[in-house]
C-alpha cells in the first residue's frame, strides 16, 4: 500500500459512517443588543464605482485586557473624497466584552487612531508580552499598535519598521524561522491611485453591466514578510525568503499552517482573479512557491479562480490540514483534501459544495465545529462587490445570506443554512468573519462585518448536549500565545487536530483558543500540544467543558 | 469549472427555406410581367418586340429590345417584364442590379424590394436585407410578406453573429425575429442560445421553458435548457434535462458531455466517466469532451490515460490554459516534476494572455455545447 493510499483508509476509519441528520445549530444576530453599532464606512453607499469601496476587509477577535472574554477590533474604511481630499477615514472601533452579553467602545481610551482606509485587522502578540497586539492593514500604510496591557495601545509602526504604505488586504502572523518570536505577512492587492482612478476601458464591465474597475488591469502590488527580529523591529525578508509576489497576482486573504507535518509553518495566499500561491517553508529562512505542482493554484478543471478567503484546518481527522479558498461567484468555493504527500485535491465536488456556492460571492470562511459533535463544519460569509447586479438578469444579488455546510462525516457537507436560526437569513454585502467563543459556553459564534453596515454578532444558540474543550496556550520557549502550535485531541481512537492561528478567514483574526468539539465524551483520552519550539506537552484524561490553559 | 457558451450554428443554423419560399413568390413576377399587356404607349421602342421574344423565350432578344423599351419609357412595367427574363434566364445577378435600379425609380412596387432582399439573405447579406425591408415596411407595414422576409433577415444576421460568438448582437436581431414571427421556433432557440451566452440566464430559461412546454417537444430545446441550468450551478436540473432529451434523442453526444459535466459538478465522477466515455467515442477530435473525460480518470488515478488525453486536448487547443495546468498536475503525480515544471513558463503565458484579454472581473473559458 503507497503512504497516499494508506493515508486516505487511516482517514476513511477515522471519519466513520455518514452522518445524514446532525444536530444544527441555531445563530440569532445579537450585534445591536450587544451593543455592536459601528457602520462601516466604505465609499459610495450605492453604486462602488470604485474597486476600493467594494472590497472591504475584516476584523479581529483579541482579549485585549486578558480578561478571558474575547473582545472585538473593527476597521473601518473612509471614502474617495476624504481620501483624496487627505482628511482621516472613520475611525476603527475597539469593543470591550464585558462579559453579560454587551461590548462597550473603547476606541477613545485605548489610544488607536485610523486614519487610512482600514481593511483588515490582525491579532497577535508581537513582542511576547502576554498581551495581544493590533496591526491592522489598510489602503494607506498599515498600522501596528501595541498593547501596553492597561487598555491602552500606542503606535509603534514606524519604529518597527511595518508601515506597508500599498492596498494591503490581509496580514498573518506566525514564527516562520522558530525563533519564539511571531513573524509577519502581509497580503497586498493592487497598486491604486487615488488621484488617477481607473474608470473606463474593458476591465470595467460585467457579463455587460458597468462596473468598478479592476483588479485586472491592474498592477498587482506584491507581498510583504517581515522578520521579527525581537527587539521590537523587523526586518524586510521578501526577496531573501521569495515570497514577493512579484508575479503581480492580487493577494487577497493569507493564512499560516503546516501543511506538510514538517514542523515548519507553510504560507497560504489566495489571490483574486490569478493563481493561488502555496509558500512551502524550506526551514532556512526561504519558501518554495509549490502551488502549482501541489494542486491548489487553481481548481480541479485547471481554471483560475478569484480567491478571497483562506481557511485551513483538519476537516476529515486524518492529521493533515485541509484547506478552502472562497471565490467569486459563478463559480464554487473551493475545499481541498490534502492527501498527505504534497498533494491536494479539490474535493468541492463530492463534498456538495459546488452547487451550494454557485450564485454566492464568498469572503469570510472558517472550519470549526458548531454543533460539537466532532467534526469540523464550515461557514462562509457572502456579499457581491457589484450593486450593479441586483435587477440585472444575472440571476445574482449584492447582498447575500451566509452559509452554514455541517459536517455529516465521509467528506460530504450538508447546507443547513435555511435550518441554523434566524441569524443566518440576514442578507447583507458580507465580507469578513471571524470566529469565536464570544460568551465561553462551549459554543462558537460567529463576528462580521458588511459593507455600509453595522456588525452582525452570530450567537450560537439552541440545544446542544455535545461536549466541548476550549484550549489557551501559553508559551515559553515558543511565542506567547502558541501560534504555530498543534493541538490534538483523542477520543474512541479519534484524533481532532486544531492548530492555533492568527489571521485568516479574509482579513480577520480568530478565537486564540484551540476549540474541539467531543459529541458525547465527557472527557478526551488524550490532549497533545505541539509547540512551534519543538516541545511537546501531553495530558491525559481530560475533562470536557472547561477552557484549559496550557502552559509550555 | 469554465462557462458554457453556446456557439458553432450546426444544429440549429436555419436552412435557406424561408429565403426559398420568398424566391418562388419572386417568380411571380415574372410570370405577372409575362401576361401584362403591353400599353399602347408602349407598343413602339422595342417594348412589344421585348415582351414577344420573351414568350417565345428568345431571352437575348427579349433583354436588349426591354432595354430599349426602359431607355424610351420609363415606367414599371418594361423593368417588371426585364426582371422576368432575368429570372427565367436564372441570371440572379442581372435581377439584382435590375431591382435595386428599379426600386430607386419606383418605390412604389413592392416586388423589387423582395427580390432585393430575397438575393440578400441567400447570400447572406442579411444587413442589406434588413435595410432594404425595413424600408418596405414603412410602406407595407402589415403587409405578411414584407414581415415574413423581414423576420427571416432578422434571424439569419442575428444566428450570424450567434455564430460569430457576437451574442449581444445576436439577441438584438433574434429578439426582433421572434417579435415578427411569434411561431418561430428556431428564432426562439437561438435567441435562448444568445441570452445564454451575454448571461441573460432568466430570460434564456424563460424562453427554453416555452419551448420545452410545446407540443410537440421543440428539438434540443431540452439540452439548451440544460446548459442553461448548468450556467446557474442548477446541476440537477440540468441532468435531469438531459436525460429526458436522451432518451428522445439518444444518439447526440454533446448531451452526453454536458450530463457528464454536471455529473462531475454533483461528485458523481462515476457517472461523469460513463457519459464522458461516449462523448469522447463520438467526437474523438472534441477538446473539452476529451479534457472532461480525461478529468475523470485523474479522478480515478488513471493517470497514464489521462495524460494521453490531456496531451490531445492540448494538441487540438493549444491557447486554453486550462489542461496544461492539468497536465503539469498529472506529472507531478506521475513523479516527472522536471518535466512538469517545463512546462510552467508556457502554462504561465497561457494564463496571463487568457487573463489580459478577457474583459471583466473574471472570465472563464468557453465552452461550445455543440461539436464544432
Amino acid at each position: 500500500m503507497t503512504g497516499r493510499m494508506m493515508v486516505m483508509w487511516i482517514g476513511l476509519l477515522a471519519l466513520g459512517a455518514e452522518s445524514t441528520s446532525p444536530v444544527v445549530p441555531q445563530f440569532r444576530d445579537v450585534a445591536e443588543r450587544a451593543s455592536l453599532s459601528v457602520r462601516l464606512v466604505s465609499g459610495n453607499p450605492h453604486t462602488k464605482p470604485y474597486l476600493v469601496e467594494s472590497v472591504g476587509g475584516g476584523l479581529a477577535v483579541i482579549d485585549f485586557n486578558n480578561d478571558g472574554w474575547l473582545d472585538l477590533y473593527i476597521p473601518n474604511g473612509t471614502t474617495i473624497e476624504r481620501a483624496r481630499a487627505g482628511e482621516p477615514g472613520a475611525n476603527g472601533a475597539l469593543y470591550r466584552n464585558n462579559g453579560d452579553g454587551t461590548f462597550t467602545d473603547v476606541t477613545a481610551e485605548s489610544g488607536i487612531r485610523t486614519p487610512h482606509w482600514g481593511k483588515g485587522a490582525l491579532a497577535a502578540d508581537f513582542n511576547n508580552d502576554g498581551f495581544q497586539d493590533l496591526y491592522i492593514t489598510s489602503f494607506g500604510p498599515n498600522l501596528l499598535y501595541l498593547n501596553n496591557g492597561d487598555g491602552t495601545f500606542r503606535d509603534e509602526t514606524a519604529r518597527a519598521g511595518v508601515g506597508d504604505p500599498r492596498w494591503s488586504s490581509a496580514a498573518a502572523a506566525a514564527d516562520f524561522d522558530k525563533d519564539g518570536h511571531l513573524d509577519l505577512f502581509v497580503a497586498n492587492y493592487v497598486e491604486y491611485d487615488l488621484h488617477h482612478l481607473p474608470t473606463e476601458g474593458k476591465f470595467c464591465s460585467y457579463h455587460g453591466l458597468k462596473v468598478a474597475c479592476g483588479p485586472r488591469g491592474l498592477q498587482g502590488a506584491g507581498n510583504r514578510l517581515y522578520r521579527n527580529n525581537g527587539d521590537g523591529t523587523f526586518t524586510d525578508v521578501s526577496e531573501a525568503a521569495g515570497i514577493t509576489g512579484k508575479e503581480g497576482f492580487y493577494a487577497l486573504g493569507a493564512v499560516w499552517g503546516d501543511l506538510d507535518n514538517d514542523g515548519h509553518v507553510d504560507l497560504v495566499v489566495a489571490n483574486d482573479t490569478t493563481p493561488n500561491d502555496l509558500f512551502r517553508n524550506n526551514g532556512d529562512g526561504t519558501f518554495t512557491n509549490i502551488a502549482v505542482e501541489s494542486g491548489i493554484a487553481f481548481s480541479e478543471d485547471g481554471r483560475e479562480q478569484a480567491g478571497m478567503g483562506v481557511e485551513l484546518e483538519d476537516l476529515d481527522n486524518d492529521g493533515l490540514l485541509d484547506l478552502m479558498i472562497t471565490n467569486f461567484s459563478d463559480d464554487y468555493n473551493t475545499l481541498y483534501r490534502n492527501l498527505g504527500d504534497g498533494y491536494f485535491q479539490d474535493d468541492s465536488h463530492q463534498a456538495g459544495l459546488v452547487a451550494d456556492s454557485w450564485r454566492d460571492l464568498s469572503w469570510g470562511v472558517g472550519f470549526f465545529d458548531f454543533n460539537n459533535d466532532g467534526l469540523k463544519d464550515i461557514f462562509v460569509a457572502n456579499g457581491h462587490i457589484y450593486p450593479q447586479v441586483d435587477g440585472s438578469a444575472l440571476n445574482l444579488s449584492y447582498k447575500q445570506t451566509n452559509k452554514l455546510y455541517l459536517n455529516t462525516g465521509a467528506r460530504r457537507f450538508k447546507n443547513v443554512t435555511a435550518q441554523a436560526g434566524p441569524g443566518l437569513r440576514e442578507k447583507r454585502s458580507f465580507r469578513g468573519a471571524a470566529f469565536a467563543d464570544f460568551n465561553n459556553d462551549g459554543r462558537i459564534d460567529i463576528v462580521l462585518s458588511a459593507l455600509d453596515d453595522a456588525p452582525t454578532l452570530l450567537l450560537n444558540e439552541g440545544s446542544m448536549d455535545h461536549h466541548w474543550i476550549l484550549v489557551r496556550l501559553t508559551g515559553t520557549q515558543s511565542n506567547r500565545f502558541g501560534v504555530g502550535a498543534r493541538v490534538s485531541v483523542r477520543t474512541s481512537g479519534v484524533t481532532q487536530l486544531r492548530e492555533v492561528k492568527a489571521g485568516g478567514s479574509f482579513a480577520s483574526t480568530n478565537d486564540p483558543r484551540a476549540h474541539f468539539g467531543l459529541a458525547s465524551h465527557s472527557s478526551i483520552d488524550e490532549l497533545t500540544v505541539d509547540w512551534p519550539s519543538g516541545n511537546r506537552s501531553v495530558l491525559r484524561k481530560v475533562k470536557a467543558n472547561q477552557i484549559l490553559t496550557i502552559r509550555e | 469549472m469554465s462557462q458554457m457558451a453556446i456557439h458553432g450554428g450546426q444544429l440549429l443554423r436555419r436552412s435557406q427555406a424561408s429565403y426559398e419560399m420568398t424566391t418562388r413568390e419572386a417568380i411571380l413576377i415574372t410570370l405577372a410581367a409575362l401576361v401584362l399587356v403591353v400599353q399602347p404607349a408602349l407598343a413602339n421602342n422595342g417594348c412589344e418586340a421585348g415582351a414577344a421574344a420573351a414568350r417565345q423565350r428568345d431571352f437575348a432578344r427579349a433583354e436588349t429590345e426591354l432595354r430599349r423599351c426602359i431607355q424610351s419609357n420609363p415606367s414599371v412595367e418594361p423593368y417588371l417584364m426585364l426582371a422576368g427574363v432575368y429570372q427565367l434566364q436564372q441570371n440572379t445577378a442581372a435581377l439584382y442590379a435590375l431591382s435595386v435600379e428599379a426600386t430607386e425609380k419606383f418605390p412604389e412596387e413592392q416586388r423589387f424590394y423582395l427580390v432585393i432582399a430575397t438575393q440578400d439573405g441567400r447570400q447572406g447579406r442579411f444587413a442589406h436585407a434588413i435595410k432594404v425591408l425595413e424600408s418596405a415596411r414603412s410602406r407595407w407595414p402589415d403587409d405578411p410578406k414584407v414581415k415574413a422576409l423581414l423576420a427571416s433577415s432578422h434571424f439569419g444576421m442575428g444566428t450570424a453573429h450567434l455564430n460569430a460568438g457576437e451574442s449581444e448582437a445576436a439577441v438584438s436581431h433574434l429578439r426582433t425575429a421572434t417579435d415578427l414571427a411569434p411561431g418561430d421556433t428556431e428564432a426562439q432557440v437561438n435567441l435562448g442560445r444568445a441570452l445564454h451566452n451575454i448571461h441573460q440566464r432568466l430570460e434564456a430559461l424563460a424562453v427554453f421553458d416555452r419551448l420545452v412546454s410545446r407540443t410537440p417537444p421543440v428539438p434540443l430545446a431540452r439540452f439548451h435548457r440544460a446548459l442553461t441550468h448548468y450556467s446557474l450551478g442548477e446541476f440537477a436540473l440540468a441532468i435531469e434535462d438531459l436525460n429526458q432529451e436522451l432518451e428522445s434523442n439518444s444518439g447526440y453526444p454533446p448531451a452526453h458531455l454536458v450530463r457528464g459535466l454536471s455529473y462531475i459538478a454533483i461528485g458523481d465522477w462515476k457517472h461523469a466517466a460513463t457519459d464522458l466515455e461516449i462523448a469522447v467515442r463520438a467526437m474523438p477530435d472534441h477538446p473539452q469532451a476529451l479534457y472532461a473525460r480525461a478529468r475523470t480518470l485523474i479522478e480515478f488515478d488513471e493517470l497514464d490515460h489521462a495524460e494521453k488525453l490531456l496531451r490531445k486536448t492540448i494538441a487540438l487547443d493549444a491557447e486554453d490554459p486550462a489542461p496544461l495546468n492539468t497536465l503539469i498536475r498529472v506529472l507531478v503525480r506521475l513523479g516527472r516534476r522536471d518535466e512538469a515544471r517545463s512546462y510552467g513558463p508556457r502554462a504561465s503565458a497561457l494564463s496571463r494572455k487568457e487573463r489580459t484579454a478577457n474583459p471583466g472581473e473574471i472570465s472563464f473559458g468557453q465552452f461550445s455545447g455543440e461539436k464544432p
